[in-house]
């Protein structure tokens, strides 16, 4: 069985400097150092480099991926196998993990003759005001790469070069700690408890739909996924990461994969309150009804094998994908397994239509993260990193919708993050 | 009402539900030649006035291509 010694490292302070280099909790960054990694991919023709203090106000355009500095310490593999590093057993041995920092990609990731829905969706993140709330980036200091994309790089090339940028920084950075003196340490194995608890799987829905929106498993694209199981150590040392092009607000982040709170709260609760039986990876969005049903009876019966008496849900997603969950929430409640959902709502501007595309009456316990129709009111930000104007509207060619002020995203879907059903950021739903 | 989920139709009080081809494409399918494509259409058109012909009690599924 995987067992894992999760090391952290908290980071308080970063600044640019000569050397890349941890001394206890200040992290010092060469951009030098970080731009020539960058440019040794050809994909790339420039990158430029920002840091973003905690507390700053900042709106950060056009993000593609999030991820933690991590960097394996001890075991085998490496962290993001299948893509940095070979496939190899991940989740074993010893993993460094920076807290309080994270690496930012971002760029105006061209369009080349895409339109309508399939297309790099632009959108905002801002690190204050009311916006800073829907993410759970706020506090951390953002290291922000902006790339401008070589001529010539077709769509599936960019975004296997963003990912792995994004990727390779992450563990440039996390190797620094390799001599550093931990936070704390933490080793997370699935135990079987002394006394038997309830058993509860997490049946985790991705999305990968398109280059533009894509999910990958050891470096494997998701796109025709049937459900899987995985060890969240696994998760840990990156086994799944989002995909490296497009900033649509259902997006799922790999810093997200890393650090799922539904994951952490599991671990954290495993052993004495229920035991922890696995993550139950599946995708939705898939066009035949036969397809959903499919999906629903392979969590179902993964959830029946484990013993699980209950699972947890979320959505990967905004729409379709509600099917293949409530499908199988209808399968695993018809099978005597309790289920919960976490979920944001399609509720309308004012937060009064029905609140999801499809539902089934075994559906009982809900959990809503808040209202992704609600239309969001921004103050202008002290600074933009970034183009300040991100393209709007892709199904009738583009619109330039300037952000260095004051703005109202009618859809939250224009908004990083925004959409995430995993239990960060503080939003809701109040009934009236 | 010609849908790719039929339970969602049914769902939303459709009482005539004609199982359609996909989801972003209920009526026909792209991925066939333009004459295979006509057919298909032809064939889901006739089921569907099959299915508003038919007498019902309660709601029902059709496979309109079938029909």
């Amino acid at each position: 069985m995987s067992k894992l010694e999760l090391r952290t490292f908290d980071v308080d302070s970063v600044a640019f400097g000569e050397r890349t280099a941890l001394s206890g909790r200040a992290l010092t960054v060469s951009k030098e150092e970080l731009r020539a990694i960058v440019l040794a991919d050809p994909a790339f023709s420039a990158v430029d480099i920002q840091l973003v203090r905690p507390g700053e106000a900042a709106r950060i355009t056009q993000i593609t991926d999030v991820v933690e500095p991590r960097a394996k310490s001890g075991g085998t593999g490496g962290v993001f196998p299948g893509l940095l590093s070979p496939v190899e057993p991940a989740g074993n041995g010893r993993t460094d993990r920076l807290r309080g920092v994270a690496v930012v990609t971002s760029g105006e990731v061209p369009w080349l003759g895409t339109k309508g829905l399939f297309v790099a969706h632009d959108s905002v993140l801002d690190t204050a005001g009311p916006g800073a709330d829907l993410h759970p980036y706020a506090g951390l200091h953002l290291l922000v790469f902006r790339f401008s994309f070589a001529d010539g790089v077709d769509h599936e090339g960019l975004e296997r070069a963003v990912l792995l940028a994004g990727e390779k920084i992450a563990r440039t950075l996390a190797l620094e700690a390799h001599d550093s003196e931990p936070t704390s340490v933490e080793t997370r194995e699935l135990a079987p408890p002394p006394t038997p608890l309830p058993r509860v799987v997490y049946a985790y829905q991705v999305q990968s739909q398109g280059v533009f929106m894509r999910s990958r498993l050891y470096g494997r694209v998701l796109d025709e996924l049937v459900p899987t199981l995985v060890h969240p150590n696994e998760l840990a040392d990156g086994a799944l990461t989002s995909g490296g092009l497009g900033g649509h607000g259902a997006k799922m982040h790999t810093w997200m994969h890393q650090n799922n709170a539904v994951v952490e709260g599991l671990i954290a609760g495993h052993g004495t309150r229920w035991d922890f039986a696995g993550v139950i990876l599946h995708r939705g969005h898939f066009y035949l009804y036969e397809d959903k049903q499919r999906v629903a009876l392979r969590i179902a019966e993964t959830a029946s094998l484990l013993g699980a008496s209950g699972a947890i849900f979320t959505l990967g997603g905004a729409g379709n994908n509600t099917t293949e969950a409530m499908l199988a929430i209808q399968e695993c409640e018809r099978r005597g397994i309790k289920t919960v959902l976490l979920t944001w709502e399609h509720a309308g501007p004012d937060g009064s239509d029905y609140p999801l595309p499809f539902g089934v009456a075994e559906a009982v316990a809900i959990v809503s993260t808040g209202n992704l129709d609600e239309p969001l009111d921004l103050p202008a930000m002290d600074r933009v990193v970034g183009d300040k104007a991100i393209r709007v509207r892709p199904e009738i060619g583009g619109v330039a919708f300037p952000v260095d002020r004051e703005i109202r995203l009618e859809r939250r879907t224009l908004y990083a993050g925004a959409a995430n059903p995993l239990g960060f950021g503080r939003t809701g739903s109040v009934e009236s | 009402m010609i849908s790719a989920l039929g339970p969602v139709a049914a769902d939303l009080g459709a009482n005539r539900v004609v199982r359609g081809i996909k989801i972003p494409h209920p009526c026909g399918d792209p991925s066939l030649d333009p004459t295979g494509d006509h057919e298909l259409r032809v064939r889901l058109v006739r089921g569907s006035l099959k299915a508003i012909a038919t007498p019902l009690d309660q709601a029902a599924l059709f496979d309109g291509v079938a029909a």
